[in-house]
């Protein structure tokens, strides 16, 4: 009577712990399934907004800088046409919560984000007051380049012309007409001028190309 | 009496008995049903792991502007007990294994001024990144060896 | 019926025992896996992105960048530390605090012990130059 009881018993546990580690493995089926799609997931968003942020992209004029007007244009077929491989996954790319290029659903998976500026170029025209033989302005706001319209009074030859200190131009004939000289976007530049004879306001005219800067976030999402 | 000492001993070695064999049983089934496939489950996350850090390494190793630059790169030796290999196939970056259930890819998102990418890893051997400016841009080779 | 002893069976109790082990080892296979740090990753990056602006910034004077001025020395810093302040707090999201760490002093809040944090640090020819942020 005592041996069938203990071995009542004895069924009973093999029965609950076999409950038991079927009921443990199934959590652990569970917990298999979800686990690390997001590593892939997340290092191909890295990748890629590292690669709208570099130097070398073409939505970019510098590390960390944008241009607004690429931005603008940006398209994601173009996207889809490098990065054949992304196809099987949701991209989407957003500034500022505008979405630029998007494949597939919208901001699902993992999200990236960088800090970078986006800069606008605009165009400003600026006659300066100038006077004498070797007369030098300062231009108002920085620009990464200018369009210089020479157009010295007759019998004068303007001869040279110096972006901050630098010969740009040289011509002992006379220069005269549209030339764009580069100009370092790191300081105002100051142009100068060399000629025969006196100039005055209006020989001189100067396109230059100062930009509006503003910080965004750029949202990268990938969903594998 | 004799009966009832007689049953205890005859009981528990009964009991014993039950027991070693449900143990038995249960390792079998383990080591024959499910362990495998714990085994390839736990392999599949190594690998997409073992993706995710190398081309990472590989978009660390382009530098921002000029120069050549070699990097170690670091894989595990094995996944689920064999080697294995790494390369390029369609701007993916691939995993080849033995067993046919591991194994799997990811997308290789690269700067635009890579050019190309060639090359392949062996698990067994070092593997070392190494990226040449040329004039149209960045060629990344995948090799083996010291850097 | 002596045998009854008023405890419970063996086999019950090693049942139980045997119930609890394999509940805590599989627990751990269940939660043991640990969320990447995906949080630190994005706090560092932000950091750096933060960092890479400023270091192309001019100054308000001369020809150095506003971070080397800010590390030259006490004047530098002075003159330089507001209207970093006011860029960064232009810069960053809203969801973010900063501070600007040099020899000379420290731009920015104040950062609370224990909370997670970015760093980048910027060397610059007078000294090294940290940025650092945290979420709010």
């Amino acid at each position: 009577m005592r041996g069938q009881a203990n071995l009542i018993a004895l069924a009973t546990a093999i029965v609950v712990l076999s409950g038991a580690l079927v009921a443990g493995l199934a959590i652990v089926d569970g917990a298999f399934g979800d686990a690390d799609r997001d590593a892939t997931e997340r290092g191909t968003a890295v990748e890629l907004a590292e690669t709208l942020v570099r130097s070398d992209s073409s939505l970019a004029t510098r590390r960390n800088v944008l241009d607004a007007t690429r931005t603008q244009r940006f398209d994601g077929e173009r996207l889809a046409d490098r990065y054949p491989s992304l196809s099987k996954h949701d991209v989407e790319i957003a500034l500022d919560g505008d979405v630029l290029a998007r494949t597939g659903e919208g901001r699902t998976g993992t999200t990236v984000r960088r800090i970078v500026l986006v800069e606008e170029r605009q165009s400003a025209a600026w006659t300066p007051s100038i006077e004498g033989t070797e007369p030098a302005v300062t231009l108002p706001r920085r620009t990464d380049r200018a369009i210089l319209k020479l157009s010295p009074p007759a019998g004068t030859s303007m001869t040279t012309v110096r972006v901050d200190g630098r010969v740009e131009l040289r011509n002992e004939s006379g220069l005269a007409g549209e030339y764009e000289v580069p100009v370092s976007r790191l300081t105002t530049a100051t142009l100068s001028f060399e000629a025969d004879g006196e100039l005055t306001e209006g020989d001189v005219t100067v396109e230059y190309f100062p930009t509006r800067t503003r910080s965004a976030i750029l949202e990268v999402s990938v969903d594998a | 009496m004799a009966d009832r000492a007689v049953s205890a001993v005859i009981g528990k070695a009964l009991e014993a008995s039950i027991v070693v064999l449900y143990i038995g049983l249960l390792t079998t089934t383990l080591y024959a049903g499910v362990l495998p496939e714990y085994r390839t489950a736990a392999a599949t996350e190594v690998t997409d792991r073992t993706l995710a850090d190398a081309s990472g390494e590989i978009g660390t190793a382009i530098p921002q502007s000029g120069g050549e630059t070699t990097a170690r790169v670091d894989v595990p030796t094995t996944i689920r007990g064999e080697t294995y290999r790494l390369h390029v196939r369609e701007g993916s970056l691939v995993l080849d294994h033995p067993h046919p259930t591991v194994g799997d890819r990811t997308p290789l998102v690269l700067p635009e001024s890579v050019v190309s990418i060639e090359g392949e890893w062996h698990s067994a051997d070092p593997a070392v990144v190494r990226v040449e400016a040329t004039d149209d841009g960045y060629a990344i080779t995948l090799e083996t060896g010291d850097p | 019926m002596r045998d009854r002893r008023g405890q419970l069976s063996t086999p019950v109790v090693e049942a139980g025992v045997g119930v609890v082990l394999i509940f805590a080892v599989l627990t751990t296979f269940a939660l043991g896996v640990p969320a990447a740090d995906t949080r630190q990753a994005q706090l560092d990056q932000y950091a750096e992105d933060a960092a890479t602006v400023l270091a192309d910034e001019q100054p308000q004077h001369r020809d150095a960048t506003r971070l080397s001025e800010l590390a030259r020395s006490e004047a530098g810093f002075d003159r330089e530390a507001d209207r970093l302040d006011r860029q960064l707090d232009e810069l960053l999201p809203d969801t973010l605090l900063y501070q600007v760490e040099t020899e000379h002093g420290v731009v920015g809040m104040e950062r609370p012990g224990g909370v997670a944090h970015g760093s980048a640090t910027v060397p610059t020819a007078y000294g090294d130059v940290t940025v650092r942020v945290w979420y709010v």
